[in-house]
């Protein structure tokens, strides 16, 4: 598998070497952990970085705490180091990918998310999949 | 600790130690070798699959289903999510394929070996030496090698609709 081509992410917060936590608290994945940030973005058409900001918002006391109590760094951004790089490539190709399938649409969800969830969920599937919008749900 | 999805904060937490066990413990891919990679990014898409079904709606909707059923029914419901999680990866690897041309030879041999390798069948016969099907939740070497490669060869979602099929 070769990684050069493929785009870099920066969505990834490196939590290796420290006590890492789940948001929310218990904490304690070990070393050895990263994190990567969810791909939310694409999918809502709005800049992710707002999104990534709440999230820290939402889930950042506990683990500013942790990380402090560990006395370690969390770093976001892609990691230079060859796996950092490794999961940064895979993570932005996935980012690609899956955003050429959401983004043609995206002024359609953005007409849909004044709706309720249930409605925009329904016009991203309709998207993804190109026609009746269940091709993936369970019935 | 395996990776995993958390459709709460939306994120993919990933214990890189994993990767080690992916070579070492599960024997899913030659150990050192470059087709490892390709694994361990298999590995990575199944858990982005699992946000795309969340971004669907899919894993909501799976979840109200599962509330009302009893362990058996839930882990089967979730053995659809997680092979769905499978071909998703396996729709990635083709359209990014296409793109970047990123895969070489043996690449998606190992990534069949390793889905082999991380099936429930398997993982049950190596930690416990028999099989209990009612437990499974992600499927077995089989199903999971099957699904990958479904999405790998369409490159389109609408093969991965794993919950209206009778063949797994």
């Amino acid at each position: 598998m070769r990684i050069d081509e493929l785009p870099k992410s920066n969505r990834i917060e490196d939590r290796r070497g420290g006590l890492s936590g789940i948001p929310g608290g218990r904490g304690g994945l070990g070393i050895g952990t990263i994190v990567i940030l969810g791909l939310i973005g694409w999918a809502v058409g709005i800049d992710p970085r707002i999104l990534i900001e709440g999230a820290e918002t939402i889930s950042g006391n506990d683990q500013a705490q942790q990380q402090s109590d560990a006395g370690s760094t969390t770093g976001t951004g892609a990691p230079s180091d060859a796996m950092g790089e490794f999961v940064s490539a895979v993570l932005g190709s996935t980012e690609a990918q899956w955003t050429t399938v959401f983004c043609s649409s995206r002024k359609a969800i953005r007409a849909a998310n004044s709706g309720n969830v249930f409605r925009v969920d329904q016009v991203r599937l309709r998207i993804c999949a190109g026609r009746n919008g269940s091709v993936l749900l369970p019935d | 600790m395996g990776p995993f999805y958390c459709p709460i904060d939306q994120k993919v937490y990933l214990d890189t130690s994993f990767f080690q066990d992916l070579e070492r413990r599960f024997r899913g891919c030659d150990v050192g070798s470059k087709t490892c990679q390709f694994s361990q990014a298999y590995v990575i898409a199944h858990e982005i699959g699992h946000h795309v079904q969340n971004q669907l709606g899919v894993l909501p909707q799976v979840q109200e289903q599962q509330r009302g059923m009893d362990k058996a029914e839930a882990n089967s419901l979730q053995v659809r999510v997680e092979l769905q999680a499978d071909c998703l990866a396996g729709v990635w690897a083709n359209r990014a394929q296409e793109k970047w041309q990123f895969i070489e030879p043996g690449d998606v041999e190992a990534a069949m070996t390793t889905a082999s390798a991380i099936g429930d069948d398997r993982l049950q016969r190596q930690s416990q030496g028999y099989v209990v099907p009612d437990a499974f939740t992600h499927g077995t070497s089989a199903q999971r090698t099957r699904w990958f490669m479904t999405g790998m060869k369409s490159g389109d979602v609408e093969s991965c609709n794993t919950f209206r099929t009778q063949q797994l």
